[in-house]
């Protein structure tokens, strides 16, 4: 039970520094309501939408119909629009949650109007994001309605003048308003359709709860950093050797300091959890949360040992993990969403602790299971492992 | 500290060696401390005492040699060492912002204590501190002499057989030097075997049975400090000063047994007749503020009585007598032609 011993004391030891518990608890709480205000407030769902646009039609109608979600102020306001080549590329980014949705126009759209015959748009949603969804769905229903209101137009007026030879506005402008009318009310106006396939997603997210889950994991991190300047500290000032001429074994004291960093992010947590959920944050599976919680603990105390092994002195430790928690954090989407990074760095968010616990975390928070974040687990249990054998290896103990 | 047995081999240490690159900070270094002893290092900054210590004390893995504590050997029964030793290291080894209690609970949890006793032995730890009633107050308000205090109570909970202590009063002020050396005294007297290592001869004369002298690396004497001073001279200087020199005193002490010669001295006359002059030149006439007689002996502690004796019969007025011994730094001097200090 040494090991018990050493980590309450670390704890101890950590809960009575006022500025540590103001780095480990109190920034996060700033940070989250003020990152949360700042984006649209607390409430606001992120913002804009991440969509996609897959134009196949070779006509000008598809055109029309696409390039208002680049062009218009309005619908750009409300959606950050991509175009893509591929409808499946488009249903995997869907389905991966990276998207909210995205619209597809078929190849001979532009003919069928032309010619009359009905055409379907194709919608893919991710029903996770209820609200975004929903207004994703209308603007393309209402976009369809518009098309196939003008495809009747253009027929009535063919019709009139090619057929019937009339050539007063007046009287082609209002049969054009009647063939509308009637078609719209016996619900005829359907020259384009919508077909909507759903995809996997769960609950939609606030910028509240985004960053309650990026600032937990990047405070987290935080956390370990104070672990291994724990362990160098207890280096320089003579207390780890003398645990080691006691009976304690190596592998208790390093227990022990792992306890510690565990216990301080145990803590954290609770703290944070508690904090968020009273702002109203929905944290989704507590035995997923759980799980979540400790593998990426437990990474965040293999960093702490590999800091520790890596650094000599208090000060460089306090630089590497300044530099190497802080990238993590950006890459890993503790600050911004990896969805509004550039395409060629979002692979990236893989690269670190954050990226794989905050996907988890928001994955819960739309619903997931602890079964469906357990690649994310097992990943962070991996890198923990990682990092403690290189970090035990390397440490040097006197 | 139940099976001790006084005089019998606790530590047995063998060619010691401890190579940094080719720097031999620990250089075939053999000793024997024996149970019940206050045995002590003492060497000058650098002497490698710490490596030594912590090679003893299973911190570091010696490059050559072995070391073996109460029979068990420091490279395969390190857990049965570790728990035969206590540590005081020259670091204060605290946590500053735990109380002393918080420490030294920790310290003994460390050593396995649990419950009741440890409780007992903290209360125990923190009397012999003399700190029990600042018990709760953290160690970073504590004074230097205070640190050094609980220190060396952290390192005697577990009633260790071999208590090792590295320069346990660097930089302190002169009551807690004092303070910790009556506790060593103390936990000695109990029957705790001590280690001791400093660059204060002083000390080391005031508390050991017997000294290793260590210099880069090596023990270049061993012995008890009587020894060790024979090593000099064996001879000791019994100075006694008096009012007035009565006629034939110098030939009857001369003439005692155990006296090998009788020097005169008067206090130095810097000028006679213009010139500088030597005490030995000066007669004893010229004396206004008493005379000294030093006496040569080898064996000062039976010849001083004899020595007040005569000059008692001889109608001396005697003003003070001293008894001086070549001391544990005129050795490290006459052995290695540096000071300690140096």
């Amino acid at each position: 039970m040494r090991w018990f011993h050493i980590g309450i004391r670390d704890l101890t030891i950590t809960v009575r520094d006022k500025a540590s518990i103001g780095i480990l608890i109190g920034m996060p709480m700033i940070l989250i309501v003020i990152l949360s205000s700042a984006l649209g407030g607390m409430s606001a769902n992120l913002s804009k939408t991440p969509v996609a646009i897959v134009n196949l039609d070779q006509g000008t109608v598809g055109a029309q119909v696409t390039d208002g979600f680049f062009t218009d102020g309005q619908l750009s306001d409300l959606f950050l629009a991509r175009r893509l080549h591929s409808p499946e590329e488009a249903r995997s980014l869907v389905a991966s949650g990276e998207l909210a949705g995205a619209l597809v126009v078929p190849l001979d759209f532009s003919k069928r109007l032309n010619t009359g015959r009905p055409s379907v748009l194709t919608l893919y949603v991710d029903p996770g994001r209820e609200i975004a969804g929903t207004v994703f769905r209308s603007v393309a229903e209402s976009l369809s309605t518009r098309v196939s209101a003008a495809s009747v137009a253009a027929r009535t007026s063919a019709y009139y003048v090619t057929q019937l030879r009339l050539e007063d506005p007046t009287l082609i402008g209002r049969a054009i308003g009647q063939a509308v009318a009637s078609a719209s009310a016996t619900g005829a106006l359907s020259a384009v359709g919508v077909a909507e396939t759903t995809a996997v997603r769960g609950a939609e997210l606030s910028y509240l709860s985004y960053y309650s889950g990026g600032m937990s994991v990047m405070f987290l991190m935080f956390g370990s950093m104070f672990g291994a300047f724990s362990l160098v500290r207890e280096r320089d000032q003579w207390t780890l050797p003398r645990m080691l001429m006691t009976p304690a074994a190596r592998t208790e004291i390093l227990g022990g300091k792992m306890a510690g960093v565990f216990l301080v992010g145990a803590v954290q947590s609770v703290v944070l959890y508690a904090f968020t959920s009273a702002l109203g944050v929905k944290w989704g599976d507590p035995f997923a949360l759980v799980l979540i919680a400790v593998s990426t603990v437990s990474a965040a105390t293999g960093l702490a040992i590999f800091i520790a092994a890596v650094a000599k002195t208090v000060r460089a430790v306090s630089g590497l993990a300044q530099m190497l928690i802080q990238f993590m954090a950006a890459v890993g989407g503790s600050f911004f969403p990896v969805a509004q990074f550039p395409v060629w760095m979002q692979p990236l968010h893989y690269a670190s602790v954050n990226g794989w616990a905050i996907d988890a975390v928001l994955a819960v928070m739309r619903g997931g299971s602890a079964l469906s974040v357990m690649p994310n687990v097992l990943a962070l249990f991996g890198i923990a492992a990682a990092f403690f054998a290189v970090g035990s290896w390397r440490l040097r103990w006197e | 500290m139940s099976d001790v047995r006084p005089g019998a081999d606790l530590v047995v240490v063998t060619d010691l060696v401890k190579r940094f690159g080719q720097n031999a900070a620990v250089d075939g270094v053999s000793l024997t401390i024996r149970e019940g002893e206050v045995f002590g290092l003492l060497g000058p900054n650098g002497a490698g005492k710490t490596t030594a210590i912590s090679m003893i004390s299973c911190l570091i893995a010696p490059t050559g040699g072995t070391v073996t504590v109460g029979g068990f050997s420091v490279a395969n029964d390190a857990s049965k060492v570790k728990k035969a030793l206590g540590i005081v290291p020259q670091e204060i080894a605290l946590y500053p912002t735990l109380t002393a209690l918080e420490n030294l609970r920790f310290w003994g949890r460390m050593y396995g204590l649990s419950g009741a006793l440890l409780e007992e032995r903290v209360a125990e730890a923190l009397e012999t501190a003399g700190l029990a009633d600042r018990a709760k107050e953290r160690v970073e308000t504590y004074s230097g002499g205070m640190k050094r205090r609980i220190n060396i109570a952290a390192g005697i909970m577990h009633h260790p057989r071999l208590l090792i202590m590295d320069e346990p009063t660097v930089g302190i002020d002169p009551q807690s030097r004092n303070h910790i050396l009556e506790t060593v005294k103390e936990l000695n007297k109990r029957g705790m075997t001590v280690l001791y290592t400093s660059h204060y001869m002083e000390e080391v004369e005031f508390l050991c049975d017997r000294v290793a002298i260590v210099d880069h690396g090596r023990v270049i004497a061993c012995g008890t400090v009587e020894q060790l001073k024979r090593l000099v001279g064996d001879e000791n200087v019994i100075s006694v000063r008096i009012a007035s020199i009565p006629d034939g005193v110098m030939e009857s002490l001369r003439e005692l047994t155990a006296v090998d010669s009788v020097t005169l001295h008067v206090p130095l006359l810097k000028e006679r007749d213009g010139e500088p002059v030597q005490d030995s030149d000066v007669s004893p006439a010229g004396a206004g503020e008493g005379v000294t007689i030093e006496v040569l002996s080898r064996d000062s502690g039976a010849v001083i009585a004899d020595v007040v004796g005569v000059l008692g019969r001889a109608g001396a007025h005697v003003l003070a007598v001293d008894v001086r011994e070549p001391n544990l730094e005129s050795v490290f001097l006459h052995l290695t032609g540096t000071s300690l200090r140096d």
